[in-house]
């Protein structure tokens, strides 16, 4: 290192005609511009300027209106543990392993007879008991609709989406059918095929027997398909003209749909679709 | 007294919370996401309910300390509790928080008991001395404590190893290190001779003392009190094991105390003058340094940020949004909202002050001006088509903003994308000329108009039109107003009238985006006497939403929307940029905020 300096005030000092300590201190000053000029040049790099934009981010993004239990969600995914919690300010992002079999047998035995929202294939696969997944990193973002604008900016480093909604919460659904409508027209979903799964959250607050079960789970993404039905003729763009809209056969990108808890621990169709995304 | 507490982070995690008296409704819910979410983080104080609630940032961590209590409190006795429950939480957990993910929950229920007891007896030891404050509770005092906490803060956050509670011991042993830092440091740039830097472990502290000297010269000293103030972090290092065990057993010894104290004050007075001019000297070669390293951690990033340090990127950033037409009022309170966000926060890598604080502000902004509601105009009146209703807007606004003609364009929108059947209704029964215009409007829309000439209570002519479209099948009812400027009494009272009798499906403020200051004034009255005069008192009916005109006048001052938004909460529905039909768009959050900052 020092001979190279010497060197090059050497021959700074030859090509100026300067002083040798002038030199060195020239040759110095040379050395720590250019330093500076790299970490700069590097800084734009690895901001957002020239990496190309076609692959899939490599975060699973929870998104969701507020209370509908991302942060809650997330806890559970990360140590299985339930957590209090608060409308979110801002994001919470860690990455971490995940096991698919974490849950007991006994949930997983309820899981497979819990009947499942039809359309989603991964529900009914059995989930691996000993497989692991990660590390992957997640994101709890929060819900609120002043920081979707935000929410909608993530969706390119998100490899899937995992979109949570009260299933108890009838009135938010307008602003979900709202937020699909964004997602579907956003062009970071249109260009990157963004998978998004649907998992209506809170399950076990219906006690009503298994059947009603599903008519529910159904009923909410029928509510949904009808709210942005109404969308699309006020906005345009979306779906094919003369059929309804259809949510798994009309969006821009892979859409499966599942039921879930946080509270129960009943997470077993987003380890398989975790599974599925990030294998 | 107070009725509940809570800690939570940034993330949405409740650490730790009590309810003393069982808190109707959620006001911390109402809080997080009126309050917080709205950028209004300047303010520490919010009234919601019939509760108040009163809150402290640490930024450092990310945690909010919210208190929650009825009535009316000193706000000196709330601040002091939070800063105690907020040194002692950080005590509490270590260094053991991490990025704020890994504790999920904080068993503080003993700690904070002993915090309220604290606090407590400040305020009886308070109100003992006949109404005479101590300084721990003047504004100044809880300052004071503020910004020693602040410096405080990061290295017992990061240096303590232990989880347990405080340990008086440990912070002797920190200052001690400080103090020899301070000496390094100096030793390195030859201010001093090396008799005098060995003395200066010891007369580093003596400012200190100097000061709070004073402060006990006031009669008698509480427990608390001097834990606040933490004493034993000033004296000389042989008396650390003295000074841990006073600590320890204060509540019983306040003799013991006295005679402390007395020594202390009493060492220090001598000692201040001549420890004066080292300070000076001190400050100058220090400051130097100080000054150089945050230089280049500007540049390399890794600075932290303190108030003196944003205090003039801030000033830069308000004028800039001034000149772009933002009111006073808002740019003020949006930088001292971003202030408090960034206080004590790490600047990333390579990214300098001024950037960081740009981005804060860009991003707050961005939150803001994304609308907290559907302002999907059309979907909502194609639900009430459905449902069989029929959806009515009233425009209100002072005269010549351009009410009657977005009017049409809205009528336009309407009938055109969506297919509705709409109604002009013209409520403008006093301006010559209001109702032909709208007359040539509606021919050319060929939209009916529903009109009953001047003179008219337009309260009435609404409700007849409402009625009149129900009949005959129209789908929407735009009801047009007569301007009027905010002041006007009587005329602001026909409107709230007007707005009562009807209860319209949408409430929209016609404003021009050329307004400035006055932004703020408008809208506020408007606002104002609507919810004043509205007929159910208990859900008083505001604005809906608000409709700029003009707006492709403007170039780059498109400050007004900024106003609206953050002074009414209600988003931005329509911007009118022209004088066509069809110049009718709706506002880009991103773009507005790009172009406010350049």
């Amino acid at each position: 290192m020092m001979e190279y300096v010497r060197k090059a005030s050497g021959a700074i000092e030859a090509s100026l005609g300067v002083g040798s300590s002038t030199a060195l201190v020239l040759t110095f000053l040379v050395i720590l511009i250019s330093i500076y000029a790299t970490l700069h040049i590097f800084q734009v790099v690895s901001g957002s300027g020239i990496r190309p934009r076609r692959s899939r981010g490599n975060a699973a993004l929870l998104l969701g209106p507020c209370g509908s239990g991302k942060t809650a969600v997330f806890f559970r995914l990360r140590d299985g543990e339930e957590v209090q919690t608060v409308s979110s300010l801002s994001p919470a992002r860690d990455s971490f392993e995940i096991k698919a079999g974490e849950a007991p047998l006994l949930a997983l035995a309820r899981a497979f007879l819990l009947p499942v929202v039809p359309g989603c294939s991964s529900c009914i696969m059995l989930p691996q008991a000993d497989q692991k997944l990660g590390p992957l990193e997640v994101v709890d973002f929060p819900g609120h609709l002043r920081m979707r604008g935000k929410a909608n900016d993530m969706v390119k480093e998100a490899r899937c989406i995992i979109y949570l909604v009260d299933a108890e919460d009838k009135p938010k659904l307008k602003d979900v059918a709202e937020h699909f409508y964004e997602l579907f027209t956003h062009p970071d979903v249109l260009e990157l095929h963004t998978p998004i799964m649907v998992a209506c959250n809170k399950s076990d607050l219906t006690s009503a027997r298994t059947e009603k079960f599903i008519v529910r789970g159904l009923d909410r993404v029928e509510e949904i398909e009808r709210e942005i039905e109404q969308m699309r003729v006020s906005r345009g763009y979306l779906g094919v003209d003369g059929e309804k809209f259809k949510l798994t056969e009309h969006a821009p990108c892979p859409i499966q749909t599942c039921r879930i808890s946080a509270k129960k621990n009943q997470l077993e169709p987003l380890y398989n679709f975790l599974l599925e995304q990030f294998a | 007294m107070i009725d509940a507490f809570y800690i939570f982070t940034k993330g949405g995690l409740l650490l730790w919370s009590t309810q003393l008296v069982k808190v109707k409704g959620n006001p911390l819910d109402r809080l997080i996401k009126e309050v917080l979410l709205e950028e209004r983080v300047g303010e520490t104080f919010a009234n919601i309910d019939a509760y108040n609630l009163k809150w402290k940032l640490l930024n450092e961590m990310d945690i909010f300390f919210v208190v929650v209590y009825q009535g009316i409190l000193q706000m000196a006795y709330l601040e002091g509790l939070l800063a105690m429950v907020a040194k002692e939480f950080v005590q509490h957990v270590g260094n053991s928080f991490g990025n704020g993910l890994t504790i999920k929950h904080v068993d503080f229920d003993q700690d904070f008991l002993r915090c309220r007891q604290r606090a407590d007896k400040d305020l009886k030891e308070a109100r003992r001395q006949g109404g005479m404050r101590s300084f721990a509770d003047t504004k100044k005092g809880a300052e004071v404590q503020k910004t020693r906490e602040e410096k405080g803060l990061p290295a017992t956050s990061s240096k303590k190893g232990k989880s347990g509670g405080a340990d008086d011991k440990d912070e002797d042993d920190e200052d001690d290190a400080d103090a020899s830092k301070v000496a390094e440091a100096r030793g390195k740039l030859g201010a001093k001779s090396k008799a005098k830097k060995e003395a200066d472990p010891a007369t580093a502290e003596k400012p200190k003392k100097g000061k709070e000297a004073r402060h006990w010269d006031g009669g008698k000293v509480s427990k608390s009190l001097m834990q606040e103030l933490d004493f034993s972090k000033n004296k000389p290092d042989d008396d650390a094991d003295l000074a841990a065990k006073q600590a320890e057993f204060l509540g019983s010894g306040d003799e013991n105390f006295d005679a402390e104290v007395e020594s202390l004050s009493s060492g220090s007075e001598d000692e201040a003058k001549d420890t004066g001019e080292q300070e000076q000297e001190q400050g100058r070669v220090g400051g130097l340094f100080k000054s150089l390293t945050r230089g280049v951690k500007n540049l390399t990033g890794g600075a932290v940020l303190g108030e003196e340090d944003l205090e003039p990127i801030l000033k830069k950033f308000k004028t800039e949004l001034m000149t772009r037409n933002v009111a006073a009022e808002v740019a003020d309170k949006l930088s001292d909202s971003v202030r408090r966000s960034l206080v004590g926060k790490t600047t990333g890598r390579f990214t300098t002050m001024a950037s960081t604080v740009k981005q804060a502000l860009k991003e707050s902004m961005e939150t803001l001006l994304t609308p907290k509601k559907s302002i999907d105009v059309l979907r909502a009146a194609l639900a009430a088509k459905n449902a069989g209703r029929v959806y009515t807007i009233v425009f209100l606004g002072v005269n010549g903003v351009g009410k009657s003609t977005n009017l049409a364009k809205v009528a336009y929108y309407l009938k055109h994308k969506g297919g509705l059947n709409v109604l002009i209704c013209a409520c403008d029964t006093f301006r010559a000329g209001a109702v032909e215009q709208l007359k040539t409007h509606s021919r050319c829309l060929d939209v009916p108009l529903f009109e009953r000439g001047y003179g008219k209570d337009p309260a009435d002519i609404a409700k007849n039109a409402i009625a009149h479209a129900k009949s005959n099948g129209h789908d929407v009812v735009l009801v047009d107003t007569a301007g009027r400027m905010q002041d006007n009494e009587p005329l602001m009272r026909a409107l709230a009238k007007l707005v009562a009798i009807n209860t319209p499906d949408l409430v929209l403020f016609v404003g021009e985006a050329l307004v400035g200051n006055d932004a703020i004034d408008q809208v506020t009255k408007f606002n104002r006497s609507l919810v004043d005069l509205s007929a159910d008192p208990r859900n008083p009916r505001g604005i809906d939403g608000m409709l700029l005109t003009k707006y492709d006048t403007v170039d780059d001052k498109v400050g007004a929307a900024l106003s609206m938004v953050y002074v009414t909460g209600q988003p931005v529905v329509f911007v009118g940029t022209g004088q066509k039909y069809t110049h009718l768009r709706k506002m880009q959050a991103k773009e507005v905020v790009r172009t406010l900052l350049g």
